[in-house]
């Protein structure tokens, strides 16, 4: 029976403290009144919050809106803006500062230079700098030659011989032909391995691998042609 | 309901319904003046803030290299000299000099064959101007073979790199005379005109006696690291190479035949075919001479 009585009826019943027993008698008023209202008046129920609510959103509303558009006026310059260069500048402004004082010392940096060293600007002048871009071919045969020693037999022999090497400075190419030696039938499996060390070396940008093929010689040995293509990676 | 209850109760209606309205735009203006705020903050912390951290010294900066600017008018207007001339006359001169040129490259290889690195060396040939890098320029190829051991082959493609070489300024690299400008600013602005003089020195006068003129170099900038950064570099620039080659009888020979400074020489290509003994090669060598003439196109 008590089971199918309202909440606050069994509620009032049951020993609670003196706060929770009003809560819940206000909770059973506002619940009876409310069904009460709801007959009488249930189309007005939006109109009610709408004219109860309008005022308070309005107020907090504009107060907060003003508060905010104050603190954007007044607040805000103050504290995002700094002098420099004596003037007050703000995040924008001071990058674009910073921007004009790099671009200064770059274009004063070039008129120094052209100063400092005779023959600046003329075509003497981009000849050597051309020049003096080149990689030396001690440099590229020395690149080689590191990755050659990677490859010994037990008896000190190189298994990596070079027979042709071609060095085009202009264009940064280099063309390599050779063959993998003294590595019997493993020959092509110390070509890929050669082409790897080779790939991982820094003067080297790139290059194509070559087919991969094992031949024999006159004296039936294993060996295992290539010609590489380099593109060196020197600036 | 009377008509005049209906009528307070629409135009209370309304009024609500305004004030609603305007509390909501002016939360979504708050909404927009809250991002300005974040934003303007967070440009602080991002931009502001790192920016100026670096603007004193690149303002700092800025005032050292327009002193240097100004240093260096003053000097540049005081240099005694052509330089420009030199360079016209014997190192892009305005037709090709073949006697100039045979004789310096005749030296280069003779030297080194005497030296025992270099052999078979066959004829020079040149081939007809074609156009150069520029419109003023015309390039030749000379074509040359022979058979080299490694250094002769190092010391060949050194020599060649010297080619043409007038001052101390010419055989560094931009990042080499960079760095070393770079340096001044940071420790005696003032010094930038000791640097002109240094890099104005020809460079087979810097050959003979090198240390004299690094040693005057040195005596304005007093700093650990500029020693340093410059000691490194006499090491591993072409000045070393210079040192090394052109002090030695190639140099002397050059100087005695009035053959420096040279026509101005540049690697093309070069094969490479490995030769019957180690480290020795037979070589195939294209290098371009260039000269300052226009051809008819």
């Amino acid at each position: 029976m008590s089971s199918n009585l309202p909440t606050y009826a069994t509620a009032a019943n049951s020993p609670m403290t003196f706060g929770e027993r009003r809560l819940v008698c206000k909770a059973g008023a506002v619940a009876s009144v409310g069904k009460k209202t709801d007959t009488v008046r249930q189309p007005s129920s939006l109109e009610a919050i709408l004219n109860r609510s309008a005022l308070s959103l309005f107020l907090f509303g504009s107060v907060f809106a003003g508060i905010l558009m104050i603190s954007k006026a007044f607040l805000l310059p103050s504290v995002t803006t700094v002098e420099v260069a004596g003037e007050v500048r703000d995040a924008q402004q001071i990058k674009e500062y910073h921007s004009a004082l790099s671009a200064q010392i770059l274009s004063k940096q070039k008129q120094r230079d052209a100063l400092v060293l005779p023959l600046s600007g003329g075509t003497y002048r981009m000849l050597t700098d051309v020049r003096s871009t080149q990689m030396s071919l001690h440099s590229i045969q020395s690149a080689l030659r590191e990755v050659q020693s990677s490859f010994q037999t037990e008896e000190g022999e190189h298994r990596v011989s070079y027979a042709f090497l071609s060095y085009t400075p202009g264009s940064k190419k280099v063309a390599v032909r050779g063959a993998i030696v003294h590595a019997g039938p493993q020959s092509m499996t110390v070509l890929a391995q050669f082409l790897e060390e080779l790939r991982d070396h820094p003067l080297i940008a790139s290059f194509d691998n070559p087919p991969f093929e094992r031949l024999t010689d006159a004296q039936g040995k294993f060996y295992s042609p290539f010609t590489l293509h380099l593109v060196l990676s020197h600036d | 309901m009377t008509n005049l209850q209906r009528q307070r109760r629409l135009s209370r209606g309304v009024l609500s319904a305004s004030l609603a309205a305007f509390g909501v735009f002016c939360f979504v203006q708050s909404h927009a003046l809250v991002h300005v705020h974040a934003n303007a903050l967070r440009a602080v912390q991002g931009v502001s803030v790192p920016l100026l951290e670096s603007i004193p010294d690149l303002e700092r900066r800025l005032r050292h290299i327009s002193n240097q600017v100004e240093m260096a008018e003053l000097s540049a207007a005081t240099r005694v000299g052509s330089k420009e001339e030199t360079v016209n006359v014997a190192i892009l001169p305005d037709h090709l000099d073949y006697d100039r040129l045979i004789a310096t490259v005749d030296i280069f290889l003779v030297h080194l064959e005497r030296r025992g690195f270099l052999q078979d060396v066959s004829a020079l040939t040149i081939q007809s101007p074609r156009q150069g890098p520029t419109e003023d320029l015309a390039a030749r190829t000379i074509s040359v073979s022979y058979t080299a051991h490694d250094e002769g082959l190092k010391q060949l493609f050194t020599l060649i790199h010297l080619t043409g070489l007038l001052t101390v300024g010419d055989a560094l690299t931009p990042d080499e005379r960079a760095l070393l400008l770079e340096q001044t600013e940071e420790e005696n602005p003032t010094g930038v005109v000791a640097i002109e003089h240094f890099l104005s020195i020809p460079l087979m006068s810097y050959v003979k006696d090198p240390r004299a003129h690094e040693k005057q170099l040195l005596k304005s900038f007093s700093s650990q690291q500029f020693e340093q950064t410059f000691k490194s570099m006499l090491q591993t620039s072409l000045l070393r190479d210079a040192r090394l080659h052109l002090s030695d009888t190639i140099g002397q020979t050059l100087q005695k035949s009035d053959l420096w400074p040279t026509p101005f020489l540049m690697f093309e290509s070069i094969e490479l075919t490995k030769g019957a003994a180690e480290g020795w090669q037979r070589v195939e060598m294209e290098v371009t001479v260039f000269t300052r003439e226009k051809l008819a196109s």
